[in-house]
């Protein structure tokens, strides 16, 4: 479902542009992405939710995904754990034997994100954004929202309810698959203090990026064989997942 | 319905000038100078619309928070003619529809069906009403679907040109036969019997279609339940168990949601032990394989072929894990609901 006209017109008046394209020399900037380029984008955010938040429009026009990301992290997992007992003792290709080699490992990591999730104030920070009617862009990567006098944006048809947090966890993951070996605890300590979050916020972000995410990802697609790929290829994207997802930081 | 009728319907009936009418869904959003209504449809006959209206005023009258005010007409009537059925008036509720991927609103929602099931007690039927009423008729018609599964696997297997939809259906066919018969036998053999025979008297219903988009929530946090076109007389855990199901299906089972689903309910309305037997066995069975069948071999639904077959293979890849949450279901104590 395409976001309605009504939407372009309220971030207008909230004095959000919507674009086409970015011209060719910004595009050009953000191929080398510095620490201060992610602290302007957290500011770029935090005014995107400051200006957008508010907005009570029904549901054909604006989707609700509060609770979405924790959800498919939690099928997510599920269905890798019972894959994962099924093959562990014998794995039938190399991508089996890699699965069950780290297998283990990552399933313990996602258990401990969503456990600090559900044991966290995760309910409060629902309740927050709902009362506060919070908007997320969900591509919150430099190559779809930007400042200049305004900001702008160039697709808004994911733009939803959720929670702001998840816009800040969407751009720093977007930065772990290209390997930006950035501090992300004290990017997250940025974001808190840039979108005037609590503390709670901050845990709650530290567990949610731990979440071994690129994976998870690649496992569930060759439980799923949704790609047409060969083993092979399975092993070396999933190697290259365990480099994206990085350490856990909680 | 033309804009110029309706607008003359709603000028004649409820005195008020709309200056726009948009259909959205199943209802009317009528727009006049200072204030919007929702004007809701009835396809029904009047006997039906006797039940469907009277439950709905039922809870209305008994003081149900969580149901939209019905307007009366000039002549203050509930609703009105409108083509070849009926219609009720409220005000606009300037709302979304609630996900159940939220816990928080699952939780209200939870809560908002536990109070309407209290409220509902007490209501009575009459003679003008055509009424629904599933009192101790589950293994009845858990048997009654069972046959038309049965049926559909005679017609797959007389047809000479197999659809990949009556391929994947009727590999799927024997294994649910299965789970009919678990289901009936859970149910047999716990106390649903003597236990639909303690609630009946209590005189309460079921909503009966307790979806997502039949709860909607303000930006006050305020929680409204509509749309009781499939109210049915029958127990509490019909429902319950279908709002477990509905948040569950298609590989998000749970059985921390479950509980959680059951806490919230419970602060509204009471579990009792024995229940969770039933509603063990009312989950097992499986609505959906059954639904799609009947709405592909007997309502021949224009939805497409890709429609169904996506429809059979979602079906498919749920069984493993909604068997292994019955089978955890099984196991939980009623302190772990009730705590």
């Amino acid at each position: 479902m395409k976001n309605s006209p009504n939407l372009s017109c309220y971030l207008y008046l909230k004095g959000i542009v919507k674009l086409d394209s970015f011209d060719e020399k910004y595009l050009e900037s953000i191929k080398n992405i510095d620490k201060n380029n992610v602290i302007n984008q957290i500011e770029t955010l935090a005014k995107f939710h400051k200006s957008s938040m508010g907005c009570f429009l029904p549901q054909n026009v604006i989707k609700n995904k509060i609770g979405r990301m924790v959800l498919y992290n939690r099928t997510s997992l599920r269905k890798l754990s019972l894959y994962f007992e099924k093959i562990k003792s014998n794995p039938k290709n190399s991508f089996e034997e890699l699965l069950t080699c780290r297998g283990e490992e990552m399933i313990k990591r996602a258990e401990t994100s969503l456990n600090h999730i559900y044991l966290g104030e995760y309910l409060e920070i629902i309740k927050r954004s709902m009362k506060r009617n919070e908007l997320c862009i969900k591509n919150s990567y430099f190559d779809n929202i930007r400042k200049n006098e305004k900001i702008e944006i160039l697709n808004c048809d994911n733009i939803c309810y959720d929670m702001v947090e998840i816009d800040g966890l969407y751009l720093f993951i977007k930065l772990k698959s290209k390997n930006n070996d950035f501090d992300y605890k004290e990017l997250i300590k940025f974001f808190i203090e840039a979108e005037n979050l609590t503390k709670e916020s901050g845990d709650f972000m530290e567990a949610l990026l731990s979440f071994p995410y690129y994976f998870m990802k690649c496992a569930i697609r060759y439980i799923d064989r949704k790609k047409e790929w060969q083993e092979d290829y399975y092993k070396k994207r999933l190697i290259k997942s365990i480099e994206k997802d990085g350490e856990s930081i909680i | 319905m033309e804009f110029d009728e309706l607008k003359c319907i709603v000028e004649d009936n409820y005195g008020l000038s709309p200056v726009k009418i948009e259909k959205i869904k199943n209802i009317f959003k009528i727009t006049c100078d200072n204030r919007t209504y929702s004007l809701k449809v009835i396809p029904y006959s009047k006997e039906r619309l006797n039940f469907i209206l009277g439950a709905y005023k039922h809870l209305i009258e008994k003081g149900l928070n969580e149901v939209l005010d019905i307007i009366r007409t000039k002549d203050g009537c509930d609703f009105i003619e409108i083509g070849h059925g009926y219609a009720y008036l409220n005000n606009f509720f300037d709302s979304r529809i609630v996900s159940y991927d939220n816990p928080f609103e699952l939780s209200l929602s939870a809560k908002a069906l536990g109070r309407l099931h209290k409220f509902s007690r007490g209501f009575k039927i009459n003679e003008e009403m055509d009424i629904r009423a599933l009192w101790g008729l589950w293994p009845l018609n858990f048997k009654n679907k069972e046959r038309d599964i049965l049926s559909f696997k005679k017609e797959i297997i007389n047809k000479k040109e197999k659809t990949d939809f009556d391929l994947g259906y009727l590999s799927l066919i024997d294994d649910e036969v299965v789970s009919i018969e678990q289901s009936l036998e859970r149910i047999i053999n716990s106390n649903y019997e003597s236990l639909m025979k303690e609630e009946v008297v209590l005189e309460g219903f079921c909503h009966h279609d307790f979806a997502h988009h039949n709860v909607l929530i303000n930006s006050d946090l305020d929680i409204k339940i509509i749309d009781f076109d499939y109210v049915v007389l029958d127990s509490h855990l019909h429902d319950l168990s279908s709002l477990i199901i509905r948040k569950m299906r298609y590989n998000k089972w749970s059985i921390e949601d479950a509980l959680y689903i059951m806490k919230s309910y419970n602060s509204e309305y009471r579990i009792i032990d024995e229940e969770l037997e039933v509603m063990s066995g009312f989950m097992q069975f499986p609505q959906d394989f059954w639904q799609v069948g009947i709405q592909y071999y007997v309502e021949k639904q224009p939805w497409g072929e890709d429609f169904f077959n996506k429809k059979i293979e979602k079906i498919y890849l749920d069984r493993e894990g909604k068997a292994s949450f019955i089978n955890k279901f099984d196991k939980i104590s009623y302190k772990q609901v009730i705590k």
